[in-house]
């Protein structure tokens, strides 16, 4: 589904739920090495994206773009639902 | 006349419903769309050559990739394998991404067109090459990169555990 950019917003805010979700689960995270440091970044970014939003500045697309390539790359479970949401935030934001 | 061309004469193990390639039959939810460019992308690699009598194994209950995988092959197009022996691949990685991780490439491209030939996101810094097996009866999903410059082939292996790095070096 191709989002408007008036969803960032909630975009962000369920990709953030998301990940928060996934931190819930220790063993499914610590599964691979370096998740928990990969879910805080990918959070960070996302947090860092969402305050942007809020305060109508800039976001960063470039920190953003292809994310949720690198996210498939590394999840523990290959179809989380976390990578759906970052695929509408990439939507939202017009990105590829 | 082989009325069965279509299957490469062999009917039961193989179709080709859209008309573009066969397809062995238990992978036809994942091949279907991705038939059309099978041909080419496994003569363009030796490596993939194992392909060649692969695919007579169940495909992971025939669940196709999620579509944050499916998009990142170009038009979403991709082809869906099963190993029938080991094979030694290549991943760029660097940065946060790890030498370990689910997108891989049979050779990796020159070092100075190596970001726009894989599409590697942000987080990537490709600054080593890995080589990496997977293992015989893994499922491999394989189409050419989304965006690439170069038309660069890539691999996607759901299974982490079905990888094993054997060696790794800076990318001059």
């Amino acid at each position: 589904m191709v989002q408007r950019p008036s969803d960032l917003k909630g975009a962000l805010q369920a990709a953030i739920a998301a990940i928060d979700s996934n931190l819930r689960d220790v063993k499914a995270v610590n599964a691979v090495p370096r998740t928990p440091e990969k879910f805080a970044k990918l959070r960070a970014t996302l947090e860092s994206a969402l305050h942007a939003a809020e305060n109508g500045e800039p976001i960063n697309k470039a920190s953003l773009t292809l994310i949720s390539k690198w996210v498939a790359d590394w999840i523990p479970n290959d179809d989380d639902p976390l990578l759906d949401r970052l695929v509408e935030v990439e939507q939202a934001l017009g990105l590829p | 006349m082989n009325v069965y061309g279509f299957a490469d004469g062999d009917p039961v193990n193989f179709s080709d419903p859209m008309g573009l390639s066969p397809c062995p039959a238990a992978l036809k939810v994942a091949c279907g769309v991705a038939g059309r460019v099978g041909g080419k992308l496994i003569a363009r690699s030796a490596t993939l050559g194992a392909l060649a009598s692969a695919g007579r194994a169940l495909l992971d209950g025939n669940r196709p990739l999620s579509n944050a995988v499916a998009k990142t092959f170009e038009k979403g197009q991709y082809v869906a394998s099963v190993l029938n022996r080991d094979i030694t691949v290549q991943r760029v990685f660097g940065g946060e991404s790890e030498a370990l991780g689910r997108f891989l490439t049979p050779s990796a491209p020159a070092a100075d067109a190596v970001r726009g030939a894989l599409q590697l996101p942000a987080g990537n810094a490709a600054t080593h090459i890995a080589d990496v097996v997977i293992k015989q009866g893994t499922t491999i999903y394989t189409g050419i990169v989304n965006g690439s410059t170069t038309g660069a082939t890539q691999i996607y292996v759901k299974s982490l555990d079905a990888l094993k790095v054997v060696g790794e070096r800076p990318i001059p």
